[in-house]
This record gives C-alpha cells, structure tokens and sequence, in this order.
C-alpha cells in the first residue's frame, strides 16, 4: 500500500476510495472515485491515472459529483492487468490546496 | 503563507474595526446625547472618519494581498492571470471576494457622497453599518465553516458568524473608544457624557464577551477533536494562546468596570482624572492585545484543524 499526502496546510484529505487505497481487483474499475473530508472546487480539482510506464490511462473527465462535493470521479476506459497510480489534486472549497497519490492493482 | 497570514489578519481585523467605527456613535454616543438631552456634537463623526477611511482602503488591499496568496497557492507556479481570473470566476472564495471588494467600495463610495455633501441624510448610517455587517459576517465562507459538511455545518456557520459579528461589539470597538478618550480628552465641560458612553460600552461589552464565549466554545467543539488537540497540534496551540490572550482582555475589563463602579456618575459630575487615565491605558492595552488575537484567528482559519 502506497499513500502520500503533500501539503502541510492542506485541509481536504481522503476520506476513501474506490478502488481502495492499495486494492487488487481481479476485474478493471469503470471509474476511479475519490471521497474527501471536505467539499471541493470542481474546477480546480481533478484525478489521473498512470500505468507502471508512466502514462496517463483516464479519460481526463474529472469531475465532482453534483450530489456530493466531496466526491470526485474520473472515468477509466478497459485497461489491462498491472499496477496503477491513482494522482490527484484538489482545491477545497475554502481554497486549501491538496495532493497525494496511491496505488491499486488488477491481477486479472 | 506569509501573504496569507498577514492578509487574512488585516482584512478580519479591519472588517470588523469598520463595522465598529460605523456603529459606534449609533450603539454608545447617541443613545446617552438623547437621554441627557444634549447637543449631538459627534452626530457627524467626523473624529472617526479619517479611521474609517483608513479603513475601507484597508480592506480593499488586504483583501487583494489575501485573494494574490490565494491564488499563489493554488495555481503552484507563480501568478498568472488567466489562472487568477478562473479562480475569482469559480471558486467560492472568488466569488465572495468580488462581493465584499464590491461592499467594501460601496461603503467607501457612501462616505465619498457623504462627505461631499457636508450632511449625511438622517439615519443614513444605519444602511452602511448594514452593509459593513454584511462585510464582516460574510467571512465566515472563508473560513473552515464554510467548508465544514454534514448536519451540523449551517450551525457551524451561524456560530462562526455571530463570533465575527460580536468581535466588532468588543474587542472590535476598543479602538473607537481609544479615539473617543483622545477626543474626549481634547474638550471640555463633557465629563458627564464622557463617562456615561464609557458606562454604557462597559455593560454592552459584557454582553458580547458572553456571545463570544459561548460562540467560540461551540466553534473548538467543531474543530477540535480531543483536550489534548489544544497542546499537540498547531491549531490547538494557536487556538489556547488565543483563549488566553482572551482571559487577559476580560481580566482587564473587569478593572475597569471596577473603576467605573468605584466612580458613579451621581458622586461627581465626571471622572476622577486618575481613575480615567488608568481606564485609558487599560483599554488601550485591551486593544493592543485585540489586534493579536484578531491576527491568531486569521491563522486559525488557514491552518489545517484536527476535526
């Protein structure tokens, strides 16, 4: 499991995700969603995924769900076996800035 | 984080000296004239509204320091102005900064007018000390209440809204009855008057110490997860030194309601001049620590909390 949160002043922090911090999935997620602690600005905040090259797999769509700012979702197309890291940066709502990143696996 | 500090300290602090400066006369000075049936000489506050000029550029600039370290913070490479302009366009802190740069430009306008008029309309005060209400309170989205989520964050928000507005009664009021004491001090013949406004500020004080005690109570239930939060985290330090700072004030205004009992207006028609120097120099001292803990809670509200 791999958890790095960055910002000493920061104040949004994960709450939980899905896929869960560190997880092995046997099937491919269709999204990765990230809830946190406080509610965040959907236009300054966002989720990408890398592959173990380094390349973003997401489809850039971040957004933050419209009955929940404290959740935010990016979508993933059907990606193969293998480690991903989950990256993200958020602004909340009363302008802290946080980021940090995990890793989750599908073992297929 | 510098900029952030000494933004937020100055833009809460002159908020909240603005409302006082507006309200003043109407919540301390008038009320007494009416009821000793005197002249109103201060009825134009000219003796405050250097202060509340000094006050409304205040304001404006530190709310421009605040909004640039904002968005130093946010856009992680140096200010640009296409980032800038998203970020007053979209974020909620952007759209409450262009509202209060437009109140606090408002309030400064209003006074323009008034003073270019030589007389301001009757009860024209009370619309601005309205709007410089509105200023204050509306802080209260900047900070961690208007972040906070869950069934208890309109509360979080309605406490942390009537800390802001009862900050302005006292200790935001201190200042203006430094500068009453000066004035005061300058004529004569007003003693009786003189000593009634500051009887008059002493009792209503008292009722907003209550107000910030309960409100600032419930504010560290919402923040604070634990007792010991107070000594083993920043937030918790900053927030004791804070209360302390408080206790202080209180301490001191307990002397000087002592002094007033010690002198009632019935024993003479004024003050015991050196009872009333050393109410001066403890109301000064008052508003010293004022602006310290004025300056402790804009750190409080751009630091992480522990809940």
């Amino acid at each position: 499991m791999l958890v790095f949160i960055a910002s000493a002043w920061a104040h949004a922090f994960i709450d939980h995700a899905e896929p869960a911090v560190g997880s092995k999935l046997a099937s491919p997620p269709g999204a990765v969603k990230i809830w946190f602690t406080e509610r965040l600005e959907p236009a300054l905040s966002k989720i990408q995924v890398f592959d173990s090259q380094g390349a973003e797999v997401d489809e850039r769509d971040t957004k933050v769900d419209p009955k929940n700012g404290q959740l935010l979702v990016v979508s993933l197309p059907a990606i193969k076996t293998g480690k991903y890291r989950v990256s993200w940066r958020v602004v909340s709502v009363d302008t802290h800035v946080t980021n940090g990143s995990f890793e989750f696996e599908i073992t297929g | 984080m510098l900029g952030l500090l000494l933004g937020r300290w100055a833009n809460i602090y002159l908020s909240s000296l603005l409302l006082s400066l507006l309200a003043f006369q109407r919540l301390y000075v008038i009320p007494v004239l009416d009821r000793e049936k005197r002249s109103n000489r201060w009825a134009q506050g000219r003796y405050l509204g250097w202060l509340t000029w000094i006050c409304c550029f205040g304001i404006l600039t530190s709310g421009v320091i605040w909004l640039w370290a904002v968005i130093a913070s946010i856009s992680n490479s140096g200010i640009e102005l296409g980032a800038a302009g998203k970020i007053v366009a979209v974020t909620q802190f952007g759209r409450l900064w262009l509202f209060r740069s437009f109140l606090g430009l408002a309030i400064a306008g209003g006074l323009l007018h008034d003073t270019l008029r030589k007389t301001a309309r009757k009860h024209s005060d009370l619309f601005w000390i309205a709007v410089a209400a509105i200023n204050l309170a509306s802080l209260a989205w900047a900070s961690h209440a208007g972040a906070t989520t869950g069934s208890f964050a309109n509360f979080h928000l309605l406490t942390d809204l009537v800390h802001l507005l009862a900050s302005a009664v006292w200790p935001g009021s201190l200042l203006p009855l430094v500068v009453w004491f000066l004035v005061s001090a300058r004529g004569r013949g007003n003693e009786p008057v003189d000593y009634a406004v500051v009887h008059r500020f002493s009792a209503i004080s008292m009722g907003a110490v209550v107000v910030l005690a309960v409100s600032g109570l419930l504010n560290s239930l919402f923040m604070l997860k634990r007792f010991s939060d107070f000594y083993s985290t920043t937030y918790g330090q900053i927030l004791a030194g804070k209360i302390i700072l408080f206790l202080i004030m209180i301490g001191l205004g307990r002397q000087n309601r002592r002094l007033l009992k010690i002198q009632q207006p019935s024993a003479a028609p004024g003050m015991d001049p050196s009872k009333a120097g050393r109410l001066f120099r403890n109301v000064c001292a008052e508003s010293a620590l004022a602006f310290i803990v004025f300056g402790l809670a804009g750190a409080l509200g751009a630091i992480e909390p522990p809940n």
